[in-house]
């Protein structure tokens, strides 16, 4: 059940609070996600190193209340391994707050909030939509 | 480096003029928005006397614009992207800004640097800060059709957080976020 309403009124600071068993209970959904473009210098053009790309992504609540979280992400390779990391915090109107109600400290929110990110499966929905992307693009 | 703080009422006409090129320059030119523009100037109907310019100029050439709107008159935002609000009301209050046409690109710089170490940057939110507080101003809305802004305004410690859910534009998530001017965590700007 969740522990907030969609209908409520906005509070005026435009936060969405919630509770961490609301949190629990969203359903995050990926919504879109882009690689960051790098400069390209000579003296990076070398065959061999290792090789990272980053970029961002956002999702938000396919159940339709107005939570939002981004995040950026990075792929490293190295050694034929390939690992995805969640390089920031999130980015998001999501406030958390403890059980009397209190909010937490902003920082603190976003650990938080990152905390609960990494539970996610999310590499696997930003591998499927950026290679959705790429084909496209080679059919255009 | 100096910043230029005005209205259409006390800005001589060769600055606004110069603004609008450069609008020009950043947004269509080299941005490639969709925007009505007219002899190479880019003005909207949101640049009425009331609207106030923060400028950066360095050796006479623009480096840097952002512009500012109360929000208890039309501004972007309300007007044209009440969605990006997630459902809430678009803000209506004389405490509450809208920044909107933000940029620091240097045309003539060959320094191969991201916008995250740019002090066109760093200077000219700090002087839109001081022009918002001095009016008495203690919020900005804006919107953001790029992550990096919001990565910076971050990087710089202003406490900036989503209004709502973006919206996809062209291919682009284009979403509302507040800046808080009072309560960000660091005053000392990097």
């Amino acid at each position: 059940m969740r522990i907030f309403a969609f209908n409520a009124p906005p509070p005026p600071d435009g936060l969405l609070r919630l509770s961490t068993p609301a949190l629990q209970t969203l359903q995050l959904t990926h919504l879109t996600s882009g690689i960051y473009e790098e400069p390209v210098l000579p003296a990076w053009q070398a065959c061999g190193r290792p090789t990272t790309i980053a970029g961002y992504t956002e999702w938000i609540d396919a159940a339709g209340s107005p939570a939002t979280l981004g995040w950026d992400w990075e792929i490293r390779c190295m050694s034929g391994l390939v690992r995805w990391h969640r390089l920031s915090l999130p980015f998001t109107n999501v406030m958390l707050v403890s059980e009397d109600r209190q909010d937490f400290p902003w920082q603190h929110n976003l650990q938080r909030l990152a905390d609960w990110v990494d539970t996610l499966a999310w590499a696997d929905a930003i591998d499927r939509a950026l290679l959705l992307r790429d084909s496209r693009r080679t059919e255009c | 480096m100096e910043f230029i703080t005005g209205t259409s009422h006390n800005l001589p006409d060769e600055v606004l003029v110069g603004l609008a090129q450069y609008r020009h320059e950043v947004f269509v030119e080299t941005l490639g928005w969709d925007l009505a523009t007219q002899a190479g100037l880019e003005l909207d109907q949101f640049d009425r006397p009331d609207t106030i310019y923060v400028a950066a100029r360095e050796e006479g050439r623009y480096v840097g614009i952002a512009r500012l709107l109360p929000t208890v008159r039309p501004y972007l935002l309300g007007e044209v992207f009440p969605q990006l609000m997630g459902g809430a009301p678009p803000p209506q209050s004389e405490e509450i800004w809208e920044l909107s046409r933000f940029a620091a690109i240097d045309f003539r710089s060959n320094v191969l640097s991201g916008p995250f170490s740019s002090p066109t940057v760093v200077g000219l939110m700090k002087a839109v800060e001081a022009c918002a507080l001095r009016h008495g101003v203690s919020r900005l809305i804006t919107t953001l059709s790029s992550p990096g802004i919001e990565r910076l305004l971050r990087k710089l410690g202003y406490l900036a957080y989503r209004a709502g859910p973006p919206h996809i534009i062209d291919g682009h998530p284009l979403f509302a976020c507040w800046i808080e001017l009072d309560k960000s965590p660091s005053k000392d700007r990097k």
